[in-house]
């Protein structure tokens, strides 16, 4: 056991190295260095400037330098956005704000997901099944901008009953939390769903029945506890895409999180910024995963009990 | 209601009215002991058509309503993204002057943006640019994605061993991060390869979104392809035939080629279909944030975009596009999933 999360920290710690590479290089690519602007300064000055921030030095000491900044904390000033302001900073201060409504549609996702599931499971093959079932395939269907332009549209220009703009008030959490979670809700629900039906053929919930346990007792308490399985592998992928799915009801409902920065500091090319946040983002994904894959052991005992102690 | 006497299927007890109605059978006829004519031989001949693997899939496919509805919608998607522009007046990049910022009408069913472009001739484009971005993408998984499954899963041992950890390794790597960093690093090179070079000038319509999108495909996406194959091919490659095509001096290559891969057949066209939703997903999300396809050119995620700025005095010009590309992808899902259980019945649960 150890020795396997050893492996996956060591994994992870080679991916988060690949993407801060990945993503050094491509900002060097670029061609015109970050001081070119309209009035182009004399040759003197952009000397000056690159030995300051240590261009002038060959691209894999300037790689080594970021990584060892980098790996302290340390991601450099932004050039445009917010000139000289530290990126952890401006990371730390916007992150708050998509992390709460991020988590505020992962738990949504799941606590709503997940019951649905077992509805689902529980009169599969009624009208209950086939309604629901229809609902959540139509769900992972539609990309989370139109959810998100579909209800401002409704609630917000049509029956103007929900605030569109920022997150003042608990009202505005609403349209932005469920357009962000309805996705994952409806993947959680299938997963629930087909990881439940698969349980519910198994020999001890016959055992749990034909001890005479009521049904709706079988369904949510020893069929769901191995249905969850799947739903805790999936908090991984589900983790990246409520990160990424926040540029999009960010940008929808004008919410000044660290997801609409990033899209404009993209647009307005303003590296540093985008490298420390994309490596921030990277990290974070890259840990949950991480923290799923140790879960999954820790939850399922059969995993271990297949390969032995280790 | 059963009396007593004849106890229901699958009881203990013997059906005496049965037993007892045994010796009551008609009595023989004289040519019954007969042997049978050539022509009663016939008769019992029943010549079946073979039916091969697609005709099979087929038949499946045509049982499955759902499916066949959401072949129904491609087909007429298709047909509006390509044929439809034809039967317009319009042009995508046509300005109407004095048609600005109209409603729905007849001339105009879609009504016009801002620009007095025509939005019905404008979501036909858009259209058509999603489903050949969903197309193209998925083609490039496919050839990327089969060939390095194949050999690794052919190869198997230490040669699979690192393959394998480089696709963990890649899987790992958060997708949408790359590509929203690739269309913003590509957009100069690019524009300059466009300049200089003859043959990029007919890619620089596209725009550097696209092109990155195609590249994050290639670089990314193939990950899933190759896992499947692979595992295909673990399987395939410990079969008898494999055995007698080696024994018979075919390479390896050929082995691949001819044996190996046309039996994976169904499990490629399922991942390369359920692929297409995917890109298109991608592309709209891309396009959506500014940073997929470049104007004049339109796909249905820039056309929500440009539509998200007038939301509260226009807000039907979003509602076509996001419902066109809602059911677009609804569709390809639905109907991968049901060739899916056609060509491939063991998966089906």
């Amino acid at each position: 056991m150890v020795k396997y999360i050893l492996k996956r920290i060591l994994m992870a710690a080679v991916t988060v190295l690949l993407i801060a590479c990945i993503t050094f290089g491509l900002m060097n690519m670029v061609p015109g260095g970050p001081f070119l602007s309209e009035k182009a300064p004399s040759q003197a000055v952009l000397d000056a400037l690159n030995e300051k921030y240590g261009l002038d030095q060959p691209v894999i000491v300037q790689l080594k330098n970021y990584l060892i900044h980098a790996a302290q904390g340390d991601f450099g000033v932004s050039f445009k956005m917010q000139k000289n302001r530290p990126v952890t900073t401006i990371i730390s201060e916007l992150f708050p704000i998509s992390a709460k409504v991020g988590a505020i549609a992962l738990v949504f996702a799941v606590l709503i997901g997940v019951p649905i599931g077992c509805i689902e499971a529980y009169f599969r093959g009624k009208a209950v099944d086939n309604a629901l079932t229809v609902i959540s395939t139509i769900g992972i269907a539609i990309p989370t901008f139109v959810v998100a332009t579909m209800l401002l549209i409704l609630f917000g220009v049509v029956w103007k009953v929900l605030p569109t703009v920022g997150l003042t008030t608990w009202q505005s959490y609403l349209m932005p939390c469920f357009s962000l979670g309805l996705y994952p809700m409806c993947y959680v629900a299938r997963l629930t769903r087909s990881s439940m039906l698969d349980a519910i053929g198994q020999d001890y919930i016959k055992t749990a029945r034909a001890k005479g346990l009521p049904t709706n007792r079988i369904i949510f308490k020893h069929a769901l506890r191995n249905s969850l399985i799947p739903v805790i592998t999936y908090l991984g992928p589900l983790t990246a895409y409520i990160l990424t799915g926040g540029f999009v009801v960010e940008k929808v409902f004008s919410i000044g999180g660290l997801g609409r920065y990033f899209i404009q500091s993209l647009l307005n090319r303003d590296y540093p910024l985008i490298m420390g946040t994309t490596i921030f983002l990277a990290i974070i994904i890259v840990t949950m995963n991480l923290i799923v894959d140790i879960l999954y052991k820790v939850v399922d005992p059969r995993i271990n009990l297949t390969k032995g102690v280790d | 209601m059963r009396d007593a006497m004849s106890p229901g299927f699958g009881s203990l007890q013997p059906d005496m009215e049965s037993i007892l109605a045994m010796g009551q059978c008609p009595p023989f006829r004289e040519d019954d002991f007969e042997p049978a004519t050539q022509s009663e031989k016939e008769t019992f001949i029943e010549v079946r058509k073979s039916m091969s693997y697609w005709q099979d899939a087929w038949r499946r496919l045509k049982k499955n309503k759902v499916a066949m509805v959401a072949l129904g919608v491609i087909i007429l998607f298709l047909l509006f993204a390509f044929v439809g522009p034809l039967f317009s007046p319009y042009s995508y990049e046509q300005q109407i002057r004095g048609a600005e910022n109209l409603a729905s009408s007849l001339a105009h069913p879609f009504g016009t943006d801002s620009l007095g472009r025509d939005l019905l001739v404008r979501v036909m484009y858009g259209s058509r640019i999603s489903l050949a971005v969903g197309v193209i993408a998925s083609l490039i998984v496919l050839v990327i994605g089969s060939i390095y499954g194949s050999v690794s899963g052919y190869l198997g041992g230490r040669v699979d061993d690192i393959m394998m950890r480089i696709v963990e390794l890649i899987y790992s790597i958060p997708d949408v991060l790359v590509v929203l960093l690739l269309s913003t690093v590509l957009k100069v090179p690019l524009q300059q390869a466009f300049n200089s070079n003859n043959f990029f000038r007919f890619l620089s319509t596209l725009g550097p979104g696209l092109i990155s999108i195609f590249i994050v495909f290639g670089m990314l996406y193939w990950v899933g392809m190759a896992r499947i194959l692979r595992g295909q091919i673990l399987q395939l490659k410990q079969q008898e035939y494999v055995t007698a095509a080696r024994a018979l001096g075919a390479n390896s290559s050929r082995i691949i080629r001819r044996h190996l891969l046309p039996n994976c057949i169904g499990q490629i066209i399922v991942t390369t279909m359920l692929q297409i939703p995917s890109a298109i997903f991608l592309e709209s999300f891309l396009s959506f944030l500014g940073l997929g396809i470049a104007a004049p050119l339109a796909s249905l995620g820039s056309l929500c975009s440009d539509a998200l700025n007038g939301i509260y005095t226009y807000p039907m010009r979003l509602v076509f596009p996001a419902v066109i590309l809602s059911i677009l992808i609804l569709a390809f899902n639905l109907f991968g999933d049901g060739l899916r259980d056609a060509l491939d019945p063991r998966l089906k649960k």
